[in-house]
Formats: C-alpha cells, structure tokens, sequence
C-alpha cells in the first residue's frame, strides 16, 4: 500500500516537475540573467525610451478596444445560438469554435485576402468603380488588427455567453415574465445578471489573448505598430536582453494578473450553474419583423467578418494578386521538397505537433489526476502548473527557453526539441482542461462499483476509468495538434531555416510576397483543423465549448 | 377573484402527443388540481392557462374573456414552478417586490405589501438573505409570496413540493391551504399525488391521456369513481368484469370467472358490466363461507388503524382493509392460503365505460 502511495507521488509530481524545468526556471533565470547581466539597455532606459511606451500604450488600446469589439459582435450571436431554434445548430457551434482554433497566420492570410488590398472586398469595389487600383485595405494598420483579433474572440463570447444562457433555469425567466417584466426588463434583471461571470470571463481571456498577441500584429502592424510581444522579439533579435527582460517582467505582471482573475471567475460561475438545459428556444418564423430584419443584418455581418476569411483562404491558394492570375503554384510549392518548397515544413509541422500531442498527453493525464488529488496542495499546484501558460507569452517561454536552456546545453545548433516544448506548454492548458471535465464527469458511483467488484486499482484505471475518459483524451489530443501545428509566435522565435514549421513558413511567404505559397499552405492547416475539430465534435458530442 | 372557463382547448406537439380537447371550469376562488399520472397533460394545461404554450384550438376565458392571445405577462397570473426559479441573483426582498416592481407600484405600496405578506408566510426574518442561504422550505414559502405579491386574480402552482421531503410536504400544504382560503384567490394545482390533491382541493380534476376524466370533490372522486381509470388511480376501488347472468328488481347477479358475485344495479342479461367495489367494503375469511368466492392471499400489510390485505382472485388483485386484528394473527399464524371473500353490496359502483 505504502509502495503504491509512492508510485501515485510520482506520477502526480513527474508533469508538475517537468513543467517547473522547462517553464518557470527559465522565465525566471531569463529575466532575472536578463535584467542584472545588463547586456542592453536597463529596465529605466527601456521603459522611459518613448518607443517603449508608444509600444505599451498600443498593446493596451488595441487589447481594449478589440475585447470590446468582440464583446458588441460576440454578446447578439451567443444570445441568438442559445435561443434560436434551427436545424443543424450543432453543426453551427461546432464550426463556431474553429475561428478560435485556427492558426493566428492563417487568420492573417485570411484577412488579407478577405480585406486588403486586391483581396475580394476591394477587387469588388474595383471592379464597381472601374479602377485600375486598389480602393480599401481594411486588412492592415489599427483597423486590420483589431479586426483580426475581434474574428478570434467574437466566436469565444459567444459559446461562452451561450452555454450561460444555456444553464439558466427556463422557469426562472417564465417566473419574471408572469410577475409582468417584459422583454427588455427580464434581460436587465434576470439575464444579465445571470451570463455576468461569464461575460466578464470571456472579456478578460479576450483581453489576455490581445494583450499578449503576436503574429497578428507582427504581420498586420507593418512594423508600426508593435505589441510588447513584438517588441520583445525585436529586442532578442537584436540581442538586447536587458530590454527583452525588462519588457517580459511587467508584461507577465499584467499577464498572470489577468489569468488569475480569469480563473477566479471562472470558479465562480461554475458554481453558479444549475443542471437545466432545457432552454426555452424560438424559431426564426416567429420573430416580429424588426426582429427578423435585425437578426438577418448581424447573419450577414458575421458571415462578412468570420466566414470570409476563412472561405477566402480558399481563393488565397489559387489566386496570385501579384500577377493577378489563378494558379496552382501554392500546391506544387506544398510538395516541393528542398530549401524554397514546402515538404520540409510541412513534414516539421506534423512532427514537432504530433511529438507535442504526445508529450501533452502524457503530461496532461497526470496533471488532470493531480487536479483531483484528496492531498492538500496538489490540486492547487497543479492547477497552477496547467494554467501558468495562459499567463507567460508565447515569446516570453521561447525567450526563456533559448536563452537558458538551449544554450548552455548546445541545443540552439538544431533547437526543434525546444520546439515541441514550447508547443506542448502553449497547448496544455486546454488538453489537461479537457481531460479534467471528462475526469469530472466520470459517475464516482461507477469507480466505487468497480471497487466493489473486486478491482485492483489498476484495473479500475485500464478497465473502467480510461476507457471513460477516451473521448475527453481525444478531444484533449485534436486541441494539443490543433494547438501545435497553429503555434508560430514561440515557434519563430526558436526555430532556425532547418526548423520551419508551414506556419512560420507562411509568415516567411508572406514576407517575400509568395502569397500563393502562403495561401496553399493557409488551407492545408485549416483543412487540416477543421477536419480534426468536426471529427472530435462527433466524439466528444458537443461538449468541446466547455474545454474554454 | 375570477372564474376559469376553458373549452375545448387542444395542443398537438411535434412529436405526435395531443392533449385535449379540455373542458374544465374553476368557479371564482376555489382551489381546482389537476391531478394523473405523469405525462398525463397536467403541466401542459398549466402552461396553456399561463399562455406559455399556445392553445391551439378552442378558448380560455377569464370571467368571459377569451385569453389565447394575451401575453403571459398581462393575464395577471401568479405562478410558483416547480422548481420555485426564485431569481438566484436578488435577496428574498428582491425576489418578492418584482411583481410590484413590475406594475410599478409606488415604493411604500411594495414595502407594505411585501412585510405583509412575509408576516403571512412566516418569512419576515429572510426578507433580506441572498436566495442561495434559505432552505427547500423557505424558498417555497418566498415563491408563494413572489407569486402572490402583485394581487393575482388568478394563481397557478405547479408541483411546488414535490421537491420537499414528507413532513414538510404535509405542512406546507396545510399553510397553502390556509392562505389560499384568506386571500381567495382562484387557484389551480398541479401534483401528481393523490394524497396531495385530496388534502389540499375543493376540486379535483382527474386528467389522464390529454383528458379530463372526472371532475368533482375528493369525497365525490373517492365514492363515485365514473370509470375504470379513476377507480384504479385513485386506488379507491378494486375493478371486476363480468356477464350479467340474472336480472331482478334493481338486483344483478353478475359471473365473474366462475364465480358469481350479487350487486344492486340494472342491466340486460348477457351483457358485460364493469364494477368499482371500495377496499373497506371488500369482507373475508379464513373459513369457508356459502356463496363467497375464493382467493390466494399475498401480502398484509399494517397501516394506521388497519391492515390492507392484498389478494389475487385469479389474476385480479384484490384490495381490502380490516381492522379485525384476531383474523389478522390468524391469518398470519396459520399460513393459509386460500381465503373466502365477498362484498358489503351498498356501496358498489356500476362504472360506465
């Protein structure tokens, strides 16, 4: 029994250890190194330099606006998926969460073809006007980027504010309306009030997600304009650590801040849920005029800002603006192997992220055990552990990662295995998360009959425990891939030519103005996310939303 | 307060149930349940009372005021679901005054109304606790008095104790009972237990299938069971089948089985009649009795003040109480098998099919 108790430690403390290694010393001693070394500039040069805090006051600005943006787009349409009733709405919720899940480059391809100049909104307007050049470019500067960010976070309000809506007792609102509250007095009273936790949920992951964004802005900005992630890249590249560090150490102040008041609602609204699911919903038909007109306008506008992106990846892969041609070159360059195709990225791609879905697995099984551990202390650390990476930047782990792991061990000749780390880490928070609902959901009444039965613990765990938890370890498994093969921010960081994963590849595309490449390579990933997504919405029945 | 009229009302649902047509009247200030099985229809007819299910045939009138196609918020209902619903995000005050709040009473008139009715329900001292830190109890009591606060002319309750444990059950029906009775409203109530429905109803509506089967007092349902399904529902009555073999001067000779059984009634020989006889009018024995039948004794069991016995009489289980304890013991001692019943014919109900 005692041996046992010791194994159990083992397994609970090895992810928890790993973790420690390959993610808290290093942005720990990074920052610290980086701060005393004084290689650069020191941390009052960099934050009284006026760059800094143009940089500074941009991240903040475009943070909020765009967590406002997603909220006004996000709040009508998780209102509308909770209550509308239409045929094929699981479909719809599963599709929702792909613009969450997609590539951030991907995005960017997206957007400019959706949105930039010669994309199809300006070739539109040209074609109308007659003119020979290029009208708007919505898809660059301030406006390209908190659109871009409002595509990302618009779909999150909305499942969040949906499965809220979802969880709100019918009778509850049947009692306001019979005690004469109308529609608009029962929203403010009794709906508000309600979806609150996880309105101001969604704002804050919103925010953290904006607030720490990387490849959107490094390729939307024009170099303009820079999030601190941006400018800490930039200082690396430039090997001013002391700048690096000091701009990491207040952002992971606002960033952990963030993430604990996240985590901190997030218990709160849980616990607020009741079991009813059994919301009252209303066909379209039914709707008054006005209604309808409204609800048709926020269609459109949806399927305009997250529908076209996507679908105009599609027209990115065929058509090259430069020569204003439709080609398909972007393919050919997807199984072109050597030092100018696509193979070796690709091929990196799929391996750094199934060795990444591999290791968040075996780290985030354990962890997700952890979590439930009866011995004081674990559950909370653990937690910890699985929750930091939403608070560390993506840059910030790959900073701490090169500087004090891969150098002093040789690593940065060839730094992939640092890849794989770093896309693990990034991942975790939503695989170990996944697991830990399925864990949650498991009846302990099944478990105790197992016992009851004569099971060794053992047995329980490969007879009766895992194969319950397969379809949350599945859809644990689709989120880390997904995850993996999106990363580019950690990834371009670390990688060297040799490493390119095809996300960084279509950075690397759209930087020489190889649009076609990028956009072939733009659909691959996304065919490749929505596919794993659709096939785990099938295993997992819709309950992939709660993994958020 | 107001008289309910509903006639011929009817809803079909996607999935092929119908419930109706309903005809059914609550006279001004009684308390009417609906009472059957689950699945019966109850809750629905609730909802369409409420108007939040849309009749969709046939009328609902209010004092002669047909209501299908107003609001629920406008029919100045008060309602206590089930699950009670109080809003999880207010105080018990909160909960109370939305009502007037609603209608916008002035602030005084709410506070007054909102203190008395407290007072009524014994709740003063939970006026200002959050939903969350009162019992199932209390948050009924707050749910009546949510439901009450703005003067309805007309109060629905829908299973509100079913969630509660017996005691309180009993209690609470009891202070429903009594409130009800002091500010007269016209009350609908929905349980699905008989004890229920006949502890707390001037009325009570039997509705089975969609249907109303039988409306009338506890004692009326109880003694006159109209047919087979009341009968058996209300477990008021042990149900036989049987040819009429003679016919006399209001007397039937009636075969059942092999066996033939003597009640008053009329009816034309040759044709089949069912019977309702009640279990304290159902008599046995262990010895052997000319003229009665015979039956396998299964199981007594002691209830307060008598002992029910169940029998089977070739395949219909019998039902019948005593209060003969010596018979009981024994019955019990001697292990035996096989008993002698018969009927008190007075009380046997002729049911129509």
């Amino acid at each position: 029994m005692i041996k046992q108790e010791h194994w159990n430690y083992v397994v609970l403390a090895f992810p928890i250890v790993l973790l420690f290694l390959f993610l808290v010393y290093p942005v720990v001693i990074v920052i610290i190194s980086g701060l005393m070394s004084g290689t650069g500039s020191s941390f009052i040069e960099t934050w009284s330099a006026y760059n800094t805090q143009f940089t500074a006051t941009f991240t903040l600005i475009q943070a909020s606006v765009s967590t406002l943006l997603a909220l006004l787009v996000g709040i009508p349409g998780g209102l509308l998926l909770a209550r509308l009733r239409f045929r094929g709405k699981a479909l719809i919720r599963a599709l929702i969460i792909v613009p969450f899940v997609l590539p951030p480059i991907v995005v960017v391809v997206g957007f400019l073809q959706m949105f930039g100049s010669f994309g199809i909104i300006d070739s539109f307007l040209m074609l109308i006007t007659q003119s020979p050049t290029s009208i708007v470019n919505f898809a660059e500067g301030f406006v390209g980027i908190i659109l871009a960010h409002t595509f990302y976070n618009a779909p999150l309000v909305m499942l969040l504010v949906s499965a809220s809506m979802e969880r709100l007792n019918p009778e509850i609102e049947e009692s306001a309306e019979i005690l004469g509250a109308d529609s608009v007095s029962r929203f403010r009273r009794i709906t508000l009030p309600h979806i609150l936790p996880a309105l101001s949920a969604s704002a804050i992951l919103t925010f953290l997600f904006c607030f720490m964004s990387f490849p959107i802005v490094l390729s939307l900005g024009n170099g303009v304009y820079r999030t601190l992630e941006v400018q800490m890249w930039n200082a690396f590249r430039w090997s001013d650590y002391g700048e690096a560090s000091s701009l990491a150490l207040v952002q992971i102040l606002i960033t952990i801040t963030l993430a604990i008041t996240y985590i901190k609602l997030g218990r709160v609204s849980e616990n607020d849920s009741g079991p009813t699911s059994s919301i009252r919903t209303t066909r379209f038909t039914r709707y008054k005029l006005q209604e309808k007109i409204a609800i048709l306008i926020y269609l459109i506008l949806i399927l305009v800002l997250i529908g076209g992106p996507i679908v105009s990846i599609i027209r990115a892969a065929f058509f090259d603006p430069i020569r204003q041609v439709y080609t398909l070159e972007g393919f050919s360059y997807l199984f072109t192997a050597g030092s100018t195709g696509g193979l070796g990225p690709l091929i990196n791609s799929l391996f750094y992220g199934g060795l990444a879905t591999l290791l968040s697995l075996i780290i985030g099984i354990p962890l997700a055990y952890a979590h439930r551990s009866r011995t004081r202390g674990i559950p909370l650390l653990s937690s910890t552990m699985v929750l930091l990476p939403l608070g560390i930047s993506s840059i910030t782990l790959a900073y701490g990662l090169m500087t004090v792991i891969a150098v002093p061990t040789g690593l940065n000749i060839n730094p992939w295995p640092l890849i794989v780390i770093a896309q693990t880490i990034i991942g975790l928070p939503f695989t170990a998360r996944s697991i830990e609902i399925g864990l949650r959901n498991i009846d302990p009444n099944i478990l105790d009959q197992a016992d009851s039965l004569g099971a060794s613990r053992l047995q329980r765990l490969f007879f009766v425990e895992l194969p319950l938890l397969v379809p949350s370890i599945l859809v644990g498994a689709v989120f880390a891939f997904a995850m993996a093969i999106g990363e580019m921010s950690a990834t371009l960081f670390i990688a060297l030519p040799q490493n390119y994963t095809l996300a960084v590849a279509i950075y690397d595309n759209l930087g020489v103005r190889r649009f076609v490449q990028a956009g072939a390579s733009a659909l691959f990933l996304v065919i490749l996310c929505v596919a794993a997504f659709l096939s785990m919405e099938k295993i997992s029945e819709g309950s992939t939303g709660g993994t958020l | 307060m107001v008289k309910i009229d509903l006639e011929g009302l009817v809803r079909e649902f996607a999935d092929g149930t119908k419930i109706g047509p309903i005809d059914l009247n609550i006279r001004d200030g009684e308390l009417l349940t609906l009472l059957g099985p689950s699945g019966s229809g109850k809750t629905t007819t609730l909802r369409m009372i409420a108007g939040f299910i849309e009749a969709e045939e046939g009328s609902l009138l209010f004092d002669g005021q047909d209501m299908v196609d107003i609001p629920p918020r406008e029919r100045n209902i008060g309602m206590v679901f089930q699950s009670v619903a109080l809003f999880p995000n207010m105080t018990v005050y909160q909960n109370i005054a939305f009502g007037p709040e609603m209608a916008e009473w002035s602030h005084e008139k709410t506070v007054e109304r909102v203190e008395e009715l407290a007072d009524l329900l014994g709740i003063r001292n939970l006026l200002f606790r959050k939903v969350s830190e009162i019992s199932g109890g209390e948050a009924q009591r707050v749910g009546l008095a949510r439901a009450l606060a703005k003067q309805p002319s007309l109060l629905l309750l829908d299973e509100p104790l079913s969630a509660l444990d017996p005691q309180l059950r009993e209690r609470l029906q009891a202070e429903i009972r009594r409130i009800q009775k002091k500010v007269k409203v016209t009350t609908i109530y929905v349980t699905h237990s008989q004890d229920e429905a006949f502890a707390i109803s001037d009325r009570v509506a039997i509705i089975n299938d969609g249907r109303i089967e039988q409306v009338g007092t506890p004692e009326e349902l109880y003694d006159r069971p109209a047919n087979e399904f009341v009968a058996h529902f209300l477990g008021s009555g042990n149900v036989f089948s049987g040819l009429v073999a003679e016919s006399s001067r209001g007397n039937l000779k009636i075969q059942v089985d092999d066996n033939w059984f003597e009640i008053p009634g009329e009816g034309e020989i040759g044709t089949e009649i069912t019977f309702s006889v009640k279990p304290e009018d159902v008599i046995f024995s262990d010895s052997l009795q000319e003229d009665w039948a015979q039956a396998e004794l299964v199981s007594i069991t002691p209830q307060v003040g008598s002992f029910k016995v169940t029998l089977d009489f070739s395949g219909i289980p019998i039902i019948a109480l005593t209060h003969d304890e010596d018979l009981v013991k024994r019955l019990r001692v001697n292990g035996e098998k096989t008993i002698a019943f018969s009927f008190n014919t007075e009380s046997i109900i002729i049911l129509r099919n």
